[in-house]
């Protein structure tokens, strides 16, 4: 720890003049001027310049001397370093209180990570390594990572151009990185940080939104992963309601059951049976419609729910039929001999039940009239008749009313699930070694 | 990522909501006994007769 009276001490930059800060005092090495950008060894009694730069001093996100409070702990930005591999740039702040010592405050693509450096070098398993406690998966393996810009003090000779190899092992939120040189290897978790926490310590812009499109960091947890979880339940909890009132709602009562019969290719039969009495509300009606001895033939019914006050009328239409024969692959039947009808919304009241119906053969079954002398022709053949058995009944079991719900309920989870899988798929597609598996989404629903 | 209590979040409440409205249209068309899909007021509009076995 520092002598009190030596925590900060100031020097002017040899290169322009400027009064610049030394905030790590006895621990910093290489101090950056933050108005010219030249390097000064601060171990050398007259500040002596290592390199002079004249570019211009990027505008930081966070400006040097900044303090703020992070995980209970009262942070100085003292230096500021911005890296690239080639392919992306980020920024890395350098924090240090005199107590806790160092950390980093990693920036890329408006999205922060406080990087711990390790003292211990994190154990191998399965592939990658445990640190925390938890596994951390090989995710880059292997990037030269090049210093481009420097500002602020730092507890090493940092250089422009200075070269690490880097190697990073990631889980949901978190990077574990090795760097390493000719000299030395070191490990630092990063652990990304809300939006919240960051923007509450150093007063920096909230990290941007993922939108289709972007590239998230390798450590992102997918932000539709969490929501998707947590919405599944209710979900389900609305699809169990769902079903409950279906089977509620759905059940019928008071049937009337009606009947007459339709000659095939005989004249159309049309009834009027009745009453069928709405008491109260508006309901919607079944009708069950069989013809159990239709063969080789259909009926067509029209029915028609007549209101005896208001000659309002709800209509149906009902199509029995059956076929049946034998070809080379055995025997075959079609057509059905029992329809359903649902009628919506009917209103209170006396109402008639108006059937039409009509029944018909089809082709040619060998069978023949017999010859009439009178009109000298074959008579057309005859068939026995078709019984038309009607059961109407109060209420109905509206199934796609069910499926349109169960449709509407689902949609938004699996919206968040589509979203899900690009993200990840984004995310992964980043890793270097192997090809995204097909189910590997999956992975990013586990917390 | 620290580990905070979990709270329920605005989206969470919206979608709960969401659920809340369906499940309150599904029970109105059930208690007046409608239906975009039901029979009534349907009329085939080609009635096609006949096996279509082959």
């Amino acid at each position: 720890m520092p002598p009190e009276d030596e925590i900060t001490r100031s020097l002017s930059c040899p290169a322009c003049g400027g009064t610049i800060a030394v905030r790590a005092v006895g621990y910093t090495v290489t101090l950056a001027c933050e108005y010219c950008g030249s390097l000064i060894d601060v171990a050398h009694p007259d500040a002596k310049i290592i390199t002079r730069y004249n570019e211009t001093q990027a505008r930081l996100a966070i400006p040097l001397g900044t303090r703020g409070v992070l995980r209970g702990v009262e942070w100085e930005v003292i230096g500021w370093l911005e890296r690239s591999d080639g392919w992306a740039s980020w920024q890395e702040f350098l924090l240090f209180n005199p107590y806790e010592g160092y950390r980093w405050l990693i920036e890329q693509n408006g999205h922060w990570s406080l990087g711990t450096m390790l003292t211990k070098a994190p154990s191998y398993d399965s592939g990658g390594f445990v640190a925390g406690g938890r596994l951390h998966e090989p995710f880059y393996a292997g990037s030269t990572a090049k210093v481009t810009r420097i500002a602020g003090e730092f507890y090493w000779r940092v250089k422009i151009g200075e070269e690490v190899r880097a190697t990073d092992y990631v889980r949901s939120g978190f990077m574990l990185s090795l760097e390493a040189n000719e000299r030395e290897k070191s490990w630092t978790l990063n652990e990304l940080l809300n939006a919240q926490e960051i923007s509450t310590a150093f007063d920096v812009p909230r990290p941007p939104r993922w939108l289709p499109g972007m590239t998230p960091l390798a450590h992102q947890p997918s932000p539709f992963a969490r929501r998707f979880t947590s919405w599944l339940p209710l979900g389900v909890v609305a699809l169990i309601a769902l079903l409950v009132l279906s089977l509620l709602f759905g059940q019928t009562t008071a049937p009337q059951t009606f009947s007459f019969e339709a000659v095939p290719d005989g004249p159309a039969v049309s009834q009027t049976f009745g009453p069928i009495t709405i008491p109260s509300g508006r309901r919607a009606m079944t009708i069950d419609v069989s013809t159990s001895d239709i063969n080789q033939g259909w009926v067509d019914i029209d029915i028609a729910f007549v209101n005896r006050a208001t000659q309002e009328s709800y209509e149906a239409y009902a199509l029995n039929e059956h076929y049946e024969g034998a070809d080379a692959d055995g025997p075959w039947s079609e057509g059905s001999r029992i329809q359903t009808l649902n009628v919506a919304s009917l209103t209170a009241g006396t109402y008639d039940l108006v059937v039409d119906a009509t029944a018909h053969h089809w082709g040619n079954t060998g069978a023949f009239g017999n010859w009439n002398a009178m009109s000298g022709s074959m008579d057309a053949p005859s068939f026995s008749a078709v019984n038309v058995n009607l059961t109407v009944s109060r209420g109905a079991q509206f199934a796609s009313n069910f499926w349109l719900a169960v449709l509407f309920v689902l949609l938004p989870p699996l919206l968040l699930l589509c979203l899900h899988i690009m993200f990840e798929n984004a995310r992964l597609a980043q890793r270097d070694g192997e090809e995204v598996g097909s189910f590997e989404w999956m992975k990013g629903l586990v917390p | 990522m620290d580990e905070r209590p979990r709270t329920v979040s605005r989206g969470t409440f919206l979608y709960g909501f969401w659920c809340l409205g369906i499940i309150g249209l599904f029970l109105a068309a059930a208690s007046q006994g409608y239906s975009p899909f039901a029979d009534g007021g349907r009329v085939a509009a080609v009635r096609a007769y006949g096996p279509t076995h082959k």
